[in-house]
C-alpha cells in the first residue's frame, strides 16, 4: 500500500532552547530550508549537504518563504521585520513596517510581490524589487497567523486569524472580497476557535483551513461552503499552530492527500476525496508539536518544535 | 493645545481627598501608597508610573518629565505662553536588550561590562573564535574618536584563507560556480567585446574622415570655380555633399580616384550612396556613432557592476566560511544525541 | 482570476474601462506602449531608443532592454510581444529590428539592420521566428526570418506585382487576420488596402482596394476578424466590415462608418478596437487642443464615452482585455495613462451573512425562513455536500470575461543583481 516512508533525518544536533518553527521545500523540491534561531539552514536532499545563510534578524523566525525562482528566501522574525535573503549574494532587503512579530509570508507566483502577516493584526504587501510597502490590509481584530496565495492566481490572498475569521483579499486593491467563518453563529465575544493555517489547493479553487482545535476544513470559498472536514475525535483548544499541507502524489495513485501535524508529535494523512485516514505516523518527533509540514514532488518534510526534522518519501512498496 | 491621551481623565485641580483630607496626586487623584512615582517638571505634581502606562523598567531613563496636562498645555509652562508645549525627554537606553540603565557619557552602553556583553553577542554571530569581545570592545573604547571606530569595520569581513580549513575553502570558495561565472563575464568584456567595439569605432572614424575629404574635394573645387563668377551662387552650393552611406565601412579607393570617377547624376558609386539630399539614409553616421558610443558606455558600467557583484559574492562566501567554521567547532563540543538518524554533513 | 469571481458581476463585466486609475511616470519621452498578453507587463518604447518594461502589479519599471549593450539609439516605432510572452520584437528609426529575450533582457537576442528607418513590426504567428515589418519608402512590407543565426528577409509581394508595380505608394501599415493567419492586409501611402495570402507555394495578392487619396496611418482588425478600421491622414477613420471566404478567394469589404472630428477637424493619432467582435473603437487625437480618448460604439457609430484625465496630447493606445485596461502615452511628459474598471469595496464582504442593498426595503419573510429545521436533516445536507467529488488540481480554462487562461504566460525573471546595484548606489 502506498504510504510515506522515512527517507532521512535532517538536523543532527538541534540547539536546545531554540524553537524550531518552519521547514520548507524549495520550489524545485531539491532543498529544504529550515529556520534555525536567526539562521537559515539549507539541506540538500540528494547530497545531504548543509549550507548556512545568516540573516540580520535579532530574534528567531516564525516563517520562511522561498521565492518562486528558488533564488531567495524571505524570513519573518519576532523582531517585527522581514528579511529577503538572496542565497548567493546575501540580504537584498530588510523590510520594516510591522509593529509586532511577523508570523507568516507568501510570495505571488511571479515572485514580484511578498505578503506578510503579523501579530499586529495587519497584512502587508511589499514590492520585492524596490523593497517598498505597497499596501496594508487591516481587517482582523486578532493576530493574523497564516496567509496564502494560489500558485496559479496571484489575484487573491487568503488570511487566517486568531479572531476566528478567514478572509479573502484582492491583491491589487487590498479590498476584502469575502469572509468565511468557522461556524455560522460567529461572534467574537463568545470565544471563537482561532484559525491557525490556510492553504489554497493547487488550482486555487479550494481553501484548506486548520483551526487551533486541530480540525481541518476544505472550503469552496466562492460558494462559501465547507466541502470536506477532517477531524480527530474530540480536541480541545490547543497552544501551537501545527503544520499542514496538501500532498499531490506524483503517480496519481490516489487523490491528493491532506497531511496534518499535531501537538503530540503525530502526523495524520487523509485522502481528501473520501476522507479516509491513510496513515498515522507516531514514532517520530518524540511528542514535540509538529510545527511545519511541507510537501513537494514525492517528498514530505516534517519539523517539530524541538528541532527534529524528517524527510518522508511517498512509496508504493 | 494638544489633546489628552484617551486613557487620561480631564484635568482636575483637586489637591486633597474630600472625605479624608489626605493629599492626592496623579491623574487618578489618590494618595501616595508607596508606589513608583515621577515628579512633573512643569506643575510639580507627582504621577504613578502605572497610571501613565509607563513601564517601571524606564525609571532610570527619565531626563525631564512632563505630565499629560503639561504636555497638553493645560498646566505648566505651556499654559502661560503660546509657545512650544513641553515634552518628556528620555535618556538613551543601554544597547543591551535586557538592560534599562541609561548610557554613560560618550557611550552606547551603561557600563563597560555591558558593552562587552553586547559586542560578544554580535561577535558570536559573525566571528570565529580568534577575536574575543573584550579585546574588540577595548579597541573600540580606546579608539576614542568616531573616525577611528568607523575605520574598524572598513576592511569588511576578514577574508577566508585556505590555511584555516583547506577542504572547506576549496569546496565553498575555490569551486564556487557563481564567482567563476562572474569572472568569466568580466574577461569576455575586457578581452573580446570592448576591443571589437573600439575597432568598429575606429573604422567609422576613418571612413567619415575619408568621406569628408571626398566631399570637400568634390564640392569645394566646384565652389571655387563658381565663386569667381558669383558670390551668391557660392552660398547656395556651400552645403552640398553626397550622402556617403556604405553598408561596409571600408574605404574603397583613394579620395582622388573617387572624385575622378564621380558624376553628379549617378546614385551609387562603389556601393556608396551619392545622392545629394538623401532622406533615406539621413543621419546614418550620427546613428551609428551613437550606437557604438552607447555600447562602449554599457560595457564600462557592466564591468563596474561585475566587479561589485564579485565583491558581494566574495563577502557572502567569506561570512558563510566563518559561520561553517564556527558550527564545526560547536559540533565537536556538543553532546551527541543517541537517536541519530543520519548525520547531516557539514560539508 | 478568482478576484473577479468574488466581486459584483455587473461591475466586472463592463465592456470598457471608465476611470483613469494609474499614471506611470516615465523618465523619458515615450513613443509607443504595448501590454503583454495577460496585461501584467507593459512595454514602453521611447524616442531615444530605450524600451522599458513595467510591472503592472507594482507600477514600477522592472527592466530596460539592452541596458548592458545593444539598445536602440533612435525612436522606437513599434513593439510586439510574442505569443509565448517571452520575446519582444522592436522596430526603430535607427534602421534596426531587434528581438529581445526577456529571460536575459540586457542584450538583444537577435537583430537585423536595414538601410533605412523602420515603421511597424509584428510577429507572424504562423512561424514563431518570423516578423513582418514596414520600412521607409518601401513598396512592400518585409518578412523577416530570425530562425537562423544570420537573419534574412524577403519582400511581401507576388511576382506579378514586381513586373507591373503600378503606383500604389509605399506600404506603411499592415495587420494579420486573426482567424486566417496567412491572410495579411497592408495599407499604403496612396490610400490602398491590399490583401495577400501566404502559403507554401508563395505569396499571392488576392485583392486591392482604394479607400482614400491619402496615406494610411494605422490599420486595425477586430479579434473576430469581421471588422477593420483604417486611420488616414485625411482626418478620417474608416470602419469596414470584412467578409472572407474560408478558401480566402473572395473578400468583401464594405464601409460601415467614418469617424471625423467635425468641429476641430483634428487628425487621429492612434486607434484600437475592443475585444471579440469589436463593439467599441477608441482613438486619440492629434494636436494640443484635445487631451482625451474618444470611444465609439461601432454598430451605430455613436460616441459613447470620452476618457478624460490627462492634460496633454495622447499618442499610442493599447487595450488589454484580461485586465480590461486602456493605456495611452502623453506627448509632452511621456507619462503613460491607464484607465481601468474600478470596483468600489463592499463592506458586506467583511461581515458574512450580510447583504448590501441600494436603499431601504421592507423586509419580506421567506416562506420557510423560521420553519423548524430538523437537525438530522440539516446534518444530512452538510454530509451530502461533503460527498460531491472535488478536483484540487485542474485549473480553469477561461476567466469570467471569457479570456483564454490556457495560453502560455511568461514570467520575467527578477533581476536580483540590479537590486543589489541600486542598494549599493543608495549607500554611496
Amino acid at each position: 500500500m502506498a504510504r510515506f516512508k522515512l527517507k532521512t533525518g535532517v538536523l543532527d544536533n538541534p540547539k536546545s532552547g531554540v524553537p524550531y518553527t518552519c521547514a520548507k521545500f524549495s520550489p524545485q523540491g531539491d532543498v529544504v530550508a529550515l529556520c534555525d534561531d536567526t539562521d537559515v539552514l539549507l539541506y540538500n536532499i540528494e547530497s545531504g549537504k548543509v549550507s548556512i545563510v545568516s540573516t540580520t534578524h535579532g530574534e528567531p523566525m516564525s516563517d520562511l518563504c522561498w521565492s518562486p525562482d528558488s533564488k531567495c528566501i524571505a524570513t519573518a522574525s519576532d523582531d517585527f521585520t522581514i528579511s529577503i535573503m538572496h542565497i548567493e549574494y546575501g540580504e537584498l532587503h530588510h523590510l520594516v513596517g510591522h509593529t509586532a512579530p511577523v508570523t507568516a509570508l507568501a510570495y505571488t507566483s511571479k515572485g514580484n510581490l511578498l505578503c506578510s502577516a503579523s501579530m499586529d493584526e495587519s497584512i502587508k504587501v511589499w514590492d520585492v524589487l524596490t523593497g517598498t510597502l505597497l499596501r496594508t490590509m487591516s481587517a482582523h481584530s486578532e493576530p493574523v497567523v497564516s496567509i496564502d496565495i494560489p500558485h496559479c492566481d496571484p489575484s487573491i490572498i487568503s488570511s487566517g486569524s486568531y479572531d476566528g475569521l478567514i478572509r479573502i483579499f484582492d491583491t491589487a486593491t487590498g479590498h476584502c472580497l469575502k469572509t468565511l467563518t468557522y461556524d455560522k453563529d460567529w461572534q467574537s465575544e463568545n470565544g471563537v476557535v482561532p484559525i491557525s493555517q490556510v492553504k489554497f489547493s493547487f488550482n486555487g479553487r479550494y481553501l484548506l483551513v486548520k483551526s487551533l482545535d486541530g480540525v481541518l476544513k476544505l472550503w469552496d470559498f466562492v460558494q462559501g461552503r465547507v466541502i470536506r472536514t477532517f477531524k480527530l475525535g474530540d480536541s480541545n483548544q490547543l497552544r501551537y499552530s501545527c503544520g499542514m499541507d496538501i500532498f499531490y502524489p506524483p503517480d496519481e495513485s490516489t487523490a491528493p492527500l491532506v497531511v496534518s501535524g499535531t501537538e503530540q508529535g503525530d502526523i495524520y494523512v487523509w485522502n481528501c476525496q473520501n476522507k479516509q485516514l491513510l496513515q498515522h505516523i507516531q514514532d517520530k518527533h518524540r511528542a514535540s508539536p509538529v510545527m511545519s509540514i511541507s510537501c513537494r514532488n514525492s517528498y514530505m518534510c516534517s519539523l517539530s518544535l524541538n528541532g527534529e526534522c524528517y524527510i518522508w518519501e511517498w512509496t508504493n512498496e | 493645545m494638544n489633546e489628552l491621551p484617551e486613557w487620561c481623565p480631564p484635568y482636575s485641580s483637586q489637591k486633597r481627598d474630600i472625605s479624608t483630607n489626605e493629599e492626592v496626586y496623579c491623574i487618578c487623584k489618590k494618595p501616595d501608597g508607596g508606589e513608583l512615582m515621577v515628579g512633573c517638571d512643569g506643575c510639580d505634581d507627582w504621577f504613578h508610573f502605572s497610571c501613565l502606562k509607563i513601564s517601571s523598567n524606564y525609571k532610570e531613563l527619565v531626563f525631564s518629565f512632563f505630565c499629560p496636562y503639561c504636555q497638553a498645555g493645560i498646566t505648566g509652562p505651556g499654559s502661560l505662553s503660546s509657545g512650544n508645549l513641553p515634552k518628556t525627554i528620555w535618556k538613551r537606553k543601554c544597547r543591551l536588550h535586557s538592560c534599562y540603565k541609561p548610557c554613560s557619557e560618550n557611550s552606547k552602553y551603561c557600563s563597560e561590562q555591558h558593552a562587552e556583553e553586547y559586542i560578544g553577542g554580535v561577535l558570536r554571530r559573525v566571528e570565529s573564535k580568534e577575536r574575543n569581545s573584550v579585546s574588540l570592545t577595548r579597541q573600540m573604547l580606546e579608539a576614542g574618536d568616531l573616525s577611528k571606530i568607523q575605520l574598524l569595520g572598513k576592511q569588511g569581513i576578514p577574508p577566508a584563507t585556505r590555511e584555516q580549513n583547506s577542504d572547506l575553502y576549496d569546496s565553498l570558495i575555490g569551486r564556487d560556480k557563481k564567482l567563476k561565472e562572474l569572472r568569466e563575464e568580466q574577461e569576455i568584456i575586457a578581452k573580446k567585446e570592448m576591443p571589437r567595439i573600439e575597432q568598429e569605432m575606429k573604422a567609422l572614424k576613418e571612413y567619415s574622415e575619408w568621406l569628408k575629404a571626398v566631399n570637400s574635394r568634390l564640392f569645394d573645387s566646384v565652389e571655387e570655380a563658381v565663386s569667381r563668377k558669383s558670390q551668391k551662387k557660392k552660398k547656395a552650393l556651400k552645403r552640398k555633399s553626397i550622402c556617403g552611406y556604405r553598408s561596409q565601412l571600408t574605404i574603397p579607393c583613394s579620395v582622388e580616384d573617387f572624385s575622378a570617377q564621380f558624376q553628379e547624376d549617378v546614385e551609387e558609386l562603389h556601393d556608396i550612396c551619392c545622392r545629394m539630399r538623401c532622406s533615406r539614409h539621413q543621419d546614418w553616421a550620427g546613428t551609428m556613432q551613437d550606437a557604438l558610443q552607447f555600447q562602449i558606455e554599457s560595457f564600462e558600467t557592466s564591468s563596474q557592476r561585475l566587479a561589485l557583484l564579485v565583491k558581494i559574492r566574495e563577502d557572502q562566501l567569506n561570512s558563510q566560511f566563518h559561520e561553517q567554521m564556527q558550527r564545526t567547532a560547536d559540533l565537536q563540543h556538543a553532546p551527541r544525541t543517541e537517536e541519530r538518524v543520519q548525520v547531516a554533513q557539514l560539508t | 482570476m478568482a478576484n473577479l469571481l468574488l466581486q459584483d458581476p455587473f461591475s466586472v463585466l463592463k465592456e470598457f474601462p471608465e476611470k483613469l486609475s494609474q499614471v506611470i511616470e516615465t523618465p523619458l519621452q515615450s513613443s509607443c506602449v504595448k501590454f503583454s498578453l495577460y496585461g501584467d507587463y507593459l512595454a514602453v518604447g521611447c524616442s531615444n531608443g530605450a524600451i522599458i518594461i513595467y510591472d503592472m502589479d507594482t507600477g514600477n519599471p522592472i527592466t530596460m532592454l539592452g541596458n548592458r549593450g545593444g539598445s536602440h539609439v533612435r525612436s522606437i516605432q513599434s513593439l510586439d510581444w510574442s505569443s509565448s510572452g517571452r520575446y519582444l520584437v522592436s522596430s526603430s528609426r535607427d534602421w534596426y529590428v531587434k528581438v529581445w529575450d526577456l529571460r536575459s533582457p540586457g542584450h538583444p537576442l537577435k537583430q537585423m539592420k536595414f538601410n533605412s528607418p523602420l515603421w511597424n513590426c509584428r510577429w507572424n504567428n504562423l512561424n514563431p521566428w518570423q516578423c513582418i515589418a514596414t520600412a521607409f519608402e518601401q513598396t512592400n512590407a518585409l518578412l523577416i526570418d530570425f530562425q537562423h543565426d544570420i537573419p534574412s528577409f524577403k519582400k511581401l509581394c507576388c511576382i506579378e506585382e514586381n513586373a507591373n508595380s503600378g503606383d500604389y505608394g509605399h506600404t506603411l501599415v499592415f495587420c494579420i487576420h486573426p482567424r486566417y493567419q496567412n491572410l495579411i492586409l497592408t495599407g499604403t501611402s496612396k490610400g490602398w488596402i491590399k490583401f495577400y495570402k501566404m502559403n507554401n507555394d508563395g505569396i499571392f495578392l488576392i485583392q486591392q482596394e482604394k479607400f482614400a487619396n491619402s496615406n494610411a496611418k494605422h490599420m486595425i482588425i477586430s479579434q473576430a476578424g469581421d471588422k477593420i478600421a483604417v486611420n488616414s491622414s485625411d482626418r478620417t477613420i474608416r470602419q469596414y466590415s470584412l467578409e472572407v471566404s474560408s478558401d480566402l478567394s473572395v473578400i468583401r469589404l464594405s464601409l460601415e462608418h467614418k469617424y471625423q472630428d467635425v468641429i476641430n477637424k483634428l487628425q487621429w493619432n492612434s486607434i484600437f478596437f475592443s475585444n471579440n467582435s469589436a463593439e467599441y473603437l477608441v482613438a486619440s487625437t492629434h494636436g494640443s487642443s484635445a487631451h482625451e480618448l474618444y470611444l465609439w460604439e461601432t454598430n451605430t457609430g455613436t460616441l459613447v464615452r470620452v476618457l478624460e484625465g490627462p492634460e496633454e496630447e495622447l499618442l499610442d493606445i493599447d487595450w488589454n482585455f484580461y485586465s480590461m485596461c486602456i493605456a495611452s502615452n502623453g506627448l509632452e511628459t511621456g507619462n503613460v495613462y491607464v484607465w481601468s474598471i474600478v470596483i468600489p469595496p463592499k463592506w458586506s464582504a467583511l461581515a458574512p451573512d450580510f447583504e448590501e442593498i441600494e436603499e431601504n426595503v421592507e423586509y419580506q419573510e421567506k416562506e420557510d425562513e423560521f420553519d423548524q429545521v430538523d437537525e438530522l436533516e440539516q446534518q444530512q445536507e452538510l454530509d451530502q455536500a461533503e460527498e460531491v467529488l472535488i478536483d484540487l488540481k485542474t485549473k480553469e480554462d477561461f476567466d469570467v470575461r471569457g479570456n483564454d487562461l490556457t495560453l502560455p504566460r511568461f514570467i520575467i525573471p527578477i533581476n536580483y543583481e540590479d537590486i543589489l546595484m541600486i542598494k549599493r548606489w543608495e549607500r554611496l
